[in-house]
């Protein structure tokens, strides 16, 4: 609540920023300062993975959690950075076409997408710790791990969802520690944070291949859905993991079409990222992945080897934490059912899609996101691009299934579900969806312009 | 230099709603003393003695205040959880300054505030 | 025809029986009518956001301290009080125990179940402990925790913080 806590802030998130820079120039590189700050939105969230994977794996090797240890590991890992950057070959910069500028549409949508995000942390500022899973134990997992300087096993058995990762928590931690105090007020401005770097990220990835008019509307649209905008700033994990998925599943599309390595390699890492921020996010990657391997079907050679050892590289940053919960048989990873209980429930099925299905379309939740996007898909396809609608589509359906089948499998949840928006799994789960459309919509909508998705250099 | 010209207009944009917020007043960062309410008029007025964060310093001073024979005085939290060493149940504005005037005469700075 | 990018001045370039053309011509027609809808929406909806999150940040600024302090534990806590005394006394390398009972006057149906849970975040740094020595007494029956407890603080309705004198 104080100054001092919010230029604490700002200093962690600009540390965080320039590790992710160094994680940039290692992964793509650059050719141009503008091309840097373009990017620099990409850079931050590689940024916040990069330091959240490696802090919760810190926590799980039992590293003393405080200051100092932020501050080296985020040293180390931009020095790592720099190092892997020099001693291999350096990834040439992306041939991409730079944009025209900013141009009269992007610079007024981007002064309503800054409008929105001043708003936003406005309200942010001085919010309460209300959201009820943020008190009962998200930000009781970032409060033990600042106090008692790494995972407090007494604590993570007592509090619920003990299974649940660290990596915001961690992430939490180390702004406590930047802000001076367990100022759980001010940290609602972390969230913020994160949601300024996601709209960053989408944007400069984006900006160079896709008209403002297909890009910035669509994503603002995405950003001030009441149930977004509501919620983006609860200390909570449902945001960040959309975040990291959304962005996985952009870098995913984007290396479908230009095969980019950085941009596989990128994704890897918020996938595995998502996997650490919550456990759905080990449902999300593999949609992703398998998203990507249906629409890499005509090149499965090249591609699926690739897609294969992406997914084992993020899946493989979550596996000490899973020894760590595992070993101290803590439980509540699987559902109620088991993977295969599902079929002694199958009347749970339809009533557990007709549920999900009236979420992914509630207008007073998520105004038209889902619906456009829908009409992106097929106007894609319509105008003859494959990859890319093909990829949309897949993601799209496999998430719905993958929403039924939460709901389906856990057998406690009566049918019809009936619960408050404010703790719903399954609207919570719906974000995911919502988010990631903010990011793949303009692509669709602009190969559907151009009847193609790949990049314009490309065909001529 | 016109690449740069939209950038120019959202920066100066941008600043519109931060401006119109900070015409209103300053932003507040509340803090624990927010709680603490000056004595302004005869009614139920504590002689607050000093405000800790722990119980372990305020009774340090407690204690003091208790040996020059300030009857009374206690260690309590306030209504923003800062620990307060006072005297409560003081009826008027006037016996306050009087009290007040002798801790000042044997070293303690006592403020009057209106009880929660 | 040429397929020039997706912009106002784009659109303008294209006579309209362009965009009666199958399958392309209906596509761009179809992304034109996407556009739009998105267009009206984010601008009506940037609006409404933008006066909420307003709201909003009046509200928490007109918070007082500890309201904003306790935020989703106002829906539980009956006495803030009790909960400030306890921070106040015991020491942050302490240890406390959390005995909820019915006996709170003004207790919400969250009270009883949630209190340790809010306790347990709002305390941090000290410990809940079993056998801690520090006992918040949220509604219990005082007199069986046992005959050495001793009350450092009650508020009257139910609440009271103790401690075994041992």
């Amino acid at each position: 609540m104080t100054a001092r806590a919010l230029v604490g802030l700002a200093v962690l998130n600009t540390f965080v920023l320039g590790v992710g820079v160094a994680a940039l120039w290692s992964l793509r590189g650059w050719r141009s300062a503008a091309e840097l700050a373009r990017l620099s939105g990409l850079a931050y969230m590689l940024g916040v993975a990069l330091l959240g994977v490696t802090l919760t794996i810190e926590l799980v090797l039992g590293v003393p959690f405080s200051f100092a240890t932020i501050v080296l590991t985020g040293l180390g890992l931009a020095g790592a950075s720099l190092v892997l950057r020099r001693v291999r070959t350096p990834t040439a910069p992306a041939s991409e076409v730079e944009g025209r500028g900013l141009g009269a549409v992007g610079a007024v949508f981007g002064v309503l997408v800054v409008l929105y995000l001043e708003a936003l942390f406005r309200a942010g500022r001085l919010a309460g710790l209300s959201a009820w899973d943020a008190w009962a134990f998200w930000v009781p997992k970032a409060k033990a791990i600042y106090f008692f300087g790494g995972l407090d096993e007494q604590f993570f058995r007592e509090l619920a969802n003990p299974t649940y990762p660290p990596l915001l928590p961690a992430l939490e931690a180390s702004a406590f520690h930047f802000m001076g105090s367990a100022d759980v007020v001010t940290l609602h401005l972390q969230l913020w944070f994160f949601a300024c770097g996601f709209t960053a990220a989408v944007a400069g990835l984006l900006a160079p291949r896709v008209p403002a008019l297909a890009l910035w509307p669509f994503l603002l649209l995405v950003l001030v859905a009441p149930r977004v905008s509501s919620r983006n700033l609860d200390p909570q994990a449902d945001f960040l993991l959309d975040y990291f998925f959304a962005l996985a599943a952009l870098l995913v599309a984007l290396w479908l079409l230009d095969r980019q390595p950085w941009q596989l390699v990128a994704a890897s890492l918020l996938l595995g990222a998502a996997m650490l921020t919550k456990r759905e996010g080990l449902l999300l990657a593999a949609c992703v992945i398998a998203a990507a391997g249906v629409a890499s079907w005509r090149d499965r050679r090249y591609a699926w080897p690739r897609l294969a050892l992406a997914a084992a590289c993020g899946v493989a940053v979550g596996i000490p934490w899973r020894i760590w919960f595992s070993s101290r048989e803590l439980s509540g990873e699987l559902p109620s059912a088991g993977f295969l209980g599902l079929f002694d429930n199958l009347d749970r099925a339809w009533p557990a899609l007709r549920y999900v299905l009236s979420i992914v379309f509630d207008y007073d939740l998520w105004v038209m996101v889902p619906p456009l996007a829908g009409v992106a898909i097929v106007l894609a396809l319509l105008a003859g691009a494959r990859v890319l609608p093909m990829f949309a589509l897949v993601l799209y359906a496999l998430l719905i299934a993958g929403f039924t089948w939460v709901l389906w499998s856990f057998i406690e949840i009566e049918l019809p579900f009936v619960q408050d928006e404010g703790v719903n799994p399954i609207v919570r789960l719906t974000g995911s969806l919502v988010v990631v459309s903010g990011a793949l919509v303009p692509l669709l909508l602009d190969a559907a312009w151009r009847g193609s998705d790949r990049p314009p250099q490309e065909r001529s | 230099m016109r690449r740069l010209a939209p950038w120019a207009v959202v920066l100066a944009l941008a600043l519109v709603y931060p401006l119109a917020v900070l015409a209103s007043g300053a932003p507040r960062f509340p803090s624990r003393a927010d709680c603490v309410r000056p004595a302004t008029e005869d009614g139920d007025i504590e002689a607050v003695f000093g405000y800790f964060d722990s119980v372990r310093e305020a009774s340090v001073l407690r204690d003091k205040a208790l040996a020059v024979g300030f009857q009374g005085t206690e260690v309590q939290a306030n209504a923003c959880g800062l620990v307060q060493v006072s005297v409560g149940g003081i009826p008027t504005l006037e016996v306050g300054r009087e009290f007040a005037e002798q801790a000042r005469s044997v070293g303690f700075e006592v403020t009057l505030v209106q009880a929660d | 025809m040429t397929r020039r990018p997706f912009s106002a001045r784009s659109v303008r370039g294209y006579a309209l029986a362009d965009f009666l053309d199958w399958p392309n011509g209906i596509a761009r027609l179809g992304v034109i009518l996407v556009a739009s809808v998105t267009l009206v929406l984010s601008v009506v909806y940037l609006w409404r956001a933008v006066d909420t999150l307003g709201d909003t940040a009046g509200r928490n600024a007109a918070l007082n301290f500890d309201d904003r302090e306790f935020a989703g534990g106002n829906s539980l806590v009956v006495d803030k009080r009790a909960l400030y005394e306890a921070r106040a006394l015991i020491p942050e390398d302490g240890s406390y125990r959390v005995v909820p009972g019915p006996g709170v006057e003004g207790a919400t149906e969250l009270t009883e179940p949630y209190i340790d849970q809010f306790a347990r975040s709002f305390l941090m740094p000290r410990r809940q402990l079993p056998d801690a020595s520090w006992i918040l007494c949220y509604g219990c029956d005082l007199s069986e925790l046992g005959a050495d407890v001793e009350v450092v603080w009650e508020n009257g309705a139910g609440i009271a913080l103790a401690r075994h004198a041992g």
